[in-house]
């Protein structure tokens, strides 16, 4: 009979924690995976967006040497023009690989916070509380049938055990999760901040870069070919078919324009909304978030991923 | 102006707030960090946190006296890019000015460096620039260095960059901390169900005899 008593008062436990999980009303865990998995593949736009800016730099100071070199030999006797050249090289290499370091420590950052979203949104995810409730409520249908075969007063409940147990357990995982967000709520609002001014220290970089890529491409290699009959070039088919794809692509730097437009804005408005929800997910307010706010923030993310991906 | 650098380095500040060194200690106690590699990262929090106060102070004062002429200086330059040759010396000096003033830019102040960014992007060409158009064409290196401004520019992104990368430091052995806890609870919830899975199968075998389950 003490067993039986023991029983039954786990189950007023269980049925308890059921009553708090739909009364409560807080976010679920399938929410906080969503949101997780937000923040990694966010965490990882920026890293990517590191990336780029590395080969914008690239580019743009490859550009930029170039022209010095045009401007040097013209300026300059052909003695003095190889030391001051190499040494123009070496330092801009040198300026150059300090960015790239710096666009990888950058990576670094995003990838830390990517691995705790990542690890969040395993443990959010996990089928293991659902498969609990589903074997502890065989355990006790097990039970109540064992028990009442021994005492025949005794009354099986009408629901299986899984109704009860699974929600139960479903809401001491997501309690779970809400603790750990809570808890580090004011490291993770740090850390999304600290991305958020790389975010936008990098791609005001990657602006200066492209613009300045372009103008100097267009003056290299599309101006001062046409402009200047002792250049040397266009004289063959191969350098006017590339002359005339250079200047294409010239006319059409509008498009450019409109794609890095498109990627700082998605940026922007990434880490906005990111943080936005994220501070309501783990306030103490019973507002909640919805799922179609929660939709929208994956749909934002996944538009920022998309645009790295074609960016370059 | 006291404001804007509240707003600036509020971030931080408040960070450091919430985020006392005892967290810290707290955080390290339990992780398997040698002796020395604990003391490494609470050197390190001390450092970013007297950095963070140093920042403080300086930009208070930058913004108080630098700042306005920086602002003025290359708005004036802004303003000129869009004359003709007749104020073609005009630009050039104000060139230098910009130059002089665009140096001492605070590396954070996002706000002048998005406009010195802003100009960069409209003189890698000077020859296209309506002041250079007339007979005397574009001024030579030594007058207008034309990377200048860019050299400038970069290099202050980089210094906030920097900046923005070692604040992470700050959070790095709870982000870190955190990963690792949420992986254990992960492992600790599959072996849950796995060893439930393993009990379902006991009991059934122990339901079977009814004085073994009572004595459950």
């Amino acid at each position: 009979m003490r067993v039986v008593m023991q029983v039954r008062s786990r189950k007023y436990t269980l049925l308890l924690l059921l009553l708090i999980t739909l009364s409560d009303g807080c976010t679920s865990a399938k929410e906080y995976a969503t949101l997780a998995g937000t923040g990694s593949t966010y965490a990882g736009a920026v890293a990517a967006l590191a990336d780029n800016a590395s080969t914008a730099r690239i580019e743009s100071s490859s550009y930029m040497l170039l022209q010095q070199r045009d401007e040097f030999i013209v300026s300059h006797h052909r003695a003095s023009q190889d030391s001051s050249l190499s040494s123009l090289l070496e330092r801009a290499n040198d300026k150059d690989h300090a960015y790239l370091e710096l666009n990888q420590q950058t990576r670094d950052v995003a990838m830390h916070l990517q691995d705790y979203f990542n690890a969040l949104q395993a443990l959010a995810a996990s089928s293991a509380p659902s498969d609990i409730g589903t074997k502890t409520g065989s355990i006790i249908t097990q039970l109540n049938q064992a028990i009442k075969a021994a005492d025949g007063s005794f009354v099986l409940p009408a629901s299986s055990g899984s109704k009860v147990v699974s929600p139960a357990l479903r809401h001491l995982s997501e309690a779970m999760l809400r603790h750990e967000l809570t808890d580090r709520k004011t490291t993770i609002l740090f850390a999304l901040g600290i991305l958020n001014k790389l975010t936008s220290t990098i791609r005001s970089s990657i602006d200066v870069d492209v613009s300045q890529s372009r103008a100097l491409r267009d003056e290299l290699f599309m101006e001062i070919p046409y402009t200047n009959p002792e250049s040397g070039d266009l004289k063959s088919i191969g350098d006017k078919e590339r002359w005339i794809a250079l200047r294409q692509k010239h006319l059409q730097a509008s498009s450019e324009d409109v794609n890095l437009n498109q990627l700082i804005a998605a940026a922007d408005k990434s880490n906005a909304n990111f943080r936005k929800l994220f501070d309501r997910m783990t306030s103490d307010s019973k507002g909640g978030v919805s799922v179609a706010e929660l939709d929208s923030l994956v749909s934002d993310v996944n538009v920022l991923s998309g645009l790295l991906k074609t960016f370059r | 102006m006291e404001k804007k650098s509240e707003e600036l380095l509020g971030v931080l500040s408040a960070f450091v707030d919430n985020f006392p060194i005892s967290h810290l200690e707290e955080l390290l106690k339990a992780s398997s960090k040698t002796a020395d590699e604990k003391e490494a990262e609470l050197e390190r929090y001390r450092t970013i946190e007297a950095d963070i106060e140093r920042l403080r102070d300086a930009f208070r004062r930058y913004e108080e006296q630098l700042r306005p002429e920086i602002e003025k200086s290359l708005n004036c330059f802004s303003v000129l890019l869009q004359n003709g040759p007749e104020r073609r010396d005009a630009l050039i000096r104000q060139y230098a000015v910009v130059l002089a003033r665009a140096a001492e830019i605070n590396c954070l102040d996002e706000e002048m460096l998005t406009l010195a960014g802003d100009i960069c992007k409209r003189i890698t060409v000077p020859k296209n620039l309506p002041a250079f158009k007339g007979s005397f064409g574009p001024p030579s290196e030594s007058e207008w260095p034309r990377f200048g401004l860019k050299d400038i520019f970069d290099d202050k992104q980089a210094d906030a960059q920097r900046f923005w990368n070692s604040s992470f430091q700050l959070v790095l052995p709870d982000i870190e901390a955190a990963t690792l806890a949420l992986k254990e609870k992960k492992e600790r919830l599959d072996s849950i169900v796995k060893a439930m899975g393993e009990c379902v199968e006991l009991l059934t075998l122990m339901s079977r005899i009814m004085g073994i389950v009572v004595a459950l």
